[in-house]
């Protein structure tokens, strides 16, 4: 039998709920009826994903017809990879700052996500688009309005 | 409110709040303008560039993005069919049809006047009303206040379309997202690991934006992008209204107006509902209802109209009693927080000044808005040719540096890349986004207020024991269980038709 995705996302909410409940259960100050302390707001929210999780696992068991699909598995793939190319730039800003990474990153997606949907580019478009992209974010933020983008720890 | 008049327009002779004024109403036409974007992203990205400017000057900015995305949002929904944003659903029904009988031009011209009309007049009505609103909460307690904060929760739950476990769960991920770092009152540390980076919560703009913004971004990527197709700017000159028109549809503008302007101050509602709202009653109180959805002028209007008018309605309830009225407001209430300026009944008394140059500067920006759609509009088409493998690795990049510029280290970009997970989880499970918005900005002003009346009374029965609180509460319940009760009342109808 395939599971559902709203089975999928019921249990997924259910453990959600019950870890919180495990650390709300850890507070020091005691849950009283006369004043419920920090486990209040907290506490519903755990009870709300304990019900709603068993009511929506509860749905997904009477669902008839099959989940539509939400992304295909290119469509996962493509998401992944943006996702991990993220996580890489932010990790490689900390040690070359913003101005060094971004452009590259800019590249970089502006290259795949065109190449991904079939868009012909051509290459000094995308290179000038990601320098001056960059250029003009950094500019926005930090000599225009004053705040700071990483700029490095190799250059600090 | 004449004594802060001064005040107000010395902030508009400022050339810095005058530029940011019109950069910031063209940034958010254009976002609302593209399908998939909206004013309220553009709020979110950019609410980071306003830590560095004074309270004023940040107002008259993220104002200007704001009403500039609820107001371009309807040349998505006439010149490709595909809303803008969810405030202009109804637009495309009539809006594109009118375009494709070669009348594109009135269409426009009928949704950028309507716009106009519903935020330049909801902006007055606002002005006048807020303070009455503000002077009656003088009378409300923390009881009234946490009830109020719960009908602001649950009512959007009740409009929620299809699954009501979904809208539920994902106020209860708000909820607990917002109980992160020191608990008031108790200073009872929650959930933070003994991770510093914790301690003071998790940060609007980085759960916010990670959750809705760069998940978006991705999944939009992941389900394929797909190229609005080309508009001819041909036929796209003048003004493209008669007088005849205003008198034609005279009723259905003041019909609209109201509808949106009441919606709009309903606690957790806005111009998502307020479009298809209107949109019924214009074609209920059409004489030629078989029209809409063929390319009705009135069909146009109605949205039109509504959808703007709710942005007066829901600074209403901002201003005078701290409560959002939709998810833009409570991302403004979160901003203006920062600023030092808690809204609420005692603004009125301590920054009356600010809350007039809220109101003023939404006028100020329809007539700007107005303004250069007017001159703009022959360009309107262009906007919608922004390639899409340009325009999102720029929007990434603006969200991963307003995250490290909201919070001055790069631990919290980490943690809004791990927020895009949770999105991305979410929206693959089909848990909606604006329960989660406003339950984590109404979340902390409701355990206080909640944390409070216990305090007071010891007993949880004082929240239905007193008059105004209890009727909030039970409308709250009546929110919640709103889905049991329409399906009861169908079977129960459906049972006496077929004896």
């Amino acid at each position: 039998m395939k599971i559902k995705r709203d089975q999928l996302t019921g249990v997924l909410l259910i453990l959600a709920g019950i870890f919180f409940a495990v650390l709300i259960s850890q507070f020091k100050t005691p849950f009283t009826a006369s004043y419920p302390g920090p486990a209040l707001l907290p506490g519903i929210g755990v009870f709300g994903l304990i019900v709603c999780g068993a009511g929506i696992f509860v749905n997904g068991c009477r669902q008839k017809d099959a989940d539509a699909v939400f992304l295909s598995k290119a469509g996962w793939l493509r998401v992944l990879i943006t996702f991990v190319v993220l996580c890489v730039y932010v990790l490689a800003m900390k040690y070359l700052g913003y101005l060094i990474v971004t452009p590259f990153l800019l590249y970089g997606l502006t290259t795949y996500f065109a190449k991904a949907s079939g868009m012909n580019t051509r290459l000094w478009v995308r290179i000038v688009f990601s320098i001056v992209v960059a250029v003009a974010i950094w500019a926005m933020y930090v000599p225009l309005f004053g705040m700071t983008l990483p700029e490095g720890l190799l250059f600090e | 409110m004449i004594e802060y008049l001064p005040y107000i327009l010395s902030q508009f002779i400022v050339p810095e709040n005058v530029a940011l004024m019109i950069a910031g109403t063209f940034v958010g036409i254009i976002f609302g303008a593209i399908p998939g974007l909206s004013g309220t992203m553009a709020v979110m990205l950019f609410m980071p560039l306003t830590y560095s400017m004074d309270h004023a000057t940040a107002i008259i900015f993220l104002l200007s993005l704001w009403i500039g995305g609820c107001s371009g949002a309807f040349i998505g929904s006439v010149l490709l069919g595909i809303p803008g944003s969810a405030s202009a659903v109804s637009t495309c029904w009539d809006g594109h049809p009118l375009a494709k009988q070669g009348k594109a031009s009135k269409a426009l011209a009928i949704g950028m006047t309507a716009s106009f009309m519903g935020t330049f007049f909801s902006a007055l009505f606002g002005g006048f009303l807020s303070e009455q609103v503000a002077n009656f909460a003088f009378a409300m307690g923390a009881w009234e206040y946490t009830a109020l904060c719960l009908v602001a929760m649950t009512m959007v739950l009740a409009i929620s379309k299809g699954n009501m476990f979904k809208g539920l769960a994902s106020t209860s991920i708000g909820l607990i997202l917002a109980s992160v770092g020191y608990s008031p009152i108790d200073a009872e540390p929650r959930f933070i690991f003994d991770n510093i980076y914790l301690m003071g919560g998790l940060g609007m703009i980085v759960v916010l934006t990670g959750i809705f913004a760069v998940s978006h971004i991705l999944i939009t990527f992941g389900k394929g992008f797909v190229e609005n197709p080309k508009v001819s700017k041909e036929g796209l000159k003048g003004y493209g209204l008669t007088p005849r028109d205003f008198k034609n549809e005279a009723g259905n503008i003041i019909r609209s107006f109201f509808i949106g302007l009441g919606i709009g101050f309903l606690p957790g509602m806005g111009s998502g509902l307020s479009n298809l709202v209107a949109y019924s009653s214009a074609k209920n109180a059409s004489k030629h209802p078989e029209e809409y959805g063929h390319g009705a002028e009135g069909g146009v209007w109605a949205p039109e109209v509504a959808n703007n008018a709710s942005i007066g309605g829901a600074m209403i309830p901002m201003a005078a009693l701290g409560i959002p009225g939709d998810s833009t407001t409570a991302l403004l209430i979160g901003a203006l927080t920062i600023h030092g300026l808690e809204m609420g009944p005692m603004v009125f008394a301590n920054s009356g000044n600010v809350v007039y140059l809220m109101f003023f500067t939404v006028a100020l920006v329809a007539v700007v808005v107005f303004i250069m759609q007017l001159f703009g509009k022959r360009y309107f088409p262009y906007i919608l040719r922004v390639p899409n493998h340009y325009m999102y690795p720029a929007l990434l990049v603006i969200s991963l540096a307003s995250a490290y510029v909201d919070s001055g280290n790069l631990y919290k970009v980490g943690m809004m890349m791990f927020f895009c997970f949770v999105g991305i989880l979410m929206a693959a499970g089909g848990l909606p986004n604006s329960p989660l918005i406003l339950a984590f900005i109404l979340g902390p002003i409701m355990e206080k207020n909640m944390l409070k009346a216990f305090q007071y009374s010891g007993t949880w029965t004082s929240f239905f024991t007193r008059p105004v609180s209890g009727i909030l509460m039970v409308i709250a319940i009546l929110c919640v269980f709103s889905p049991v009760i329409q399906s009861i009342y169908k079977r129960a109808k459906k049972s006496k038709e077929a004896v």
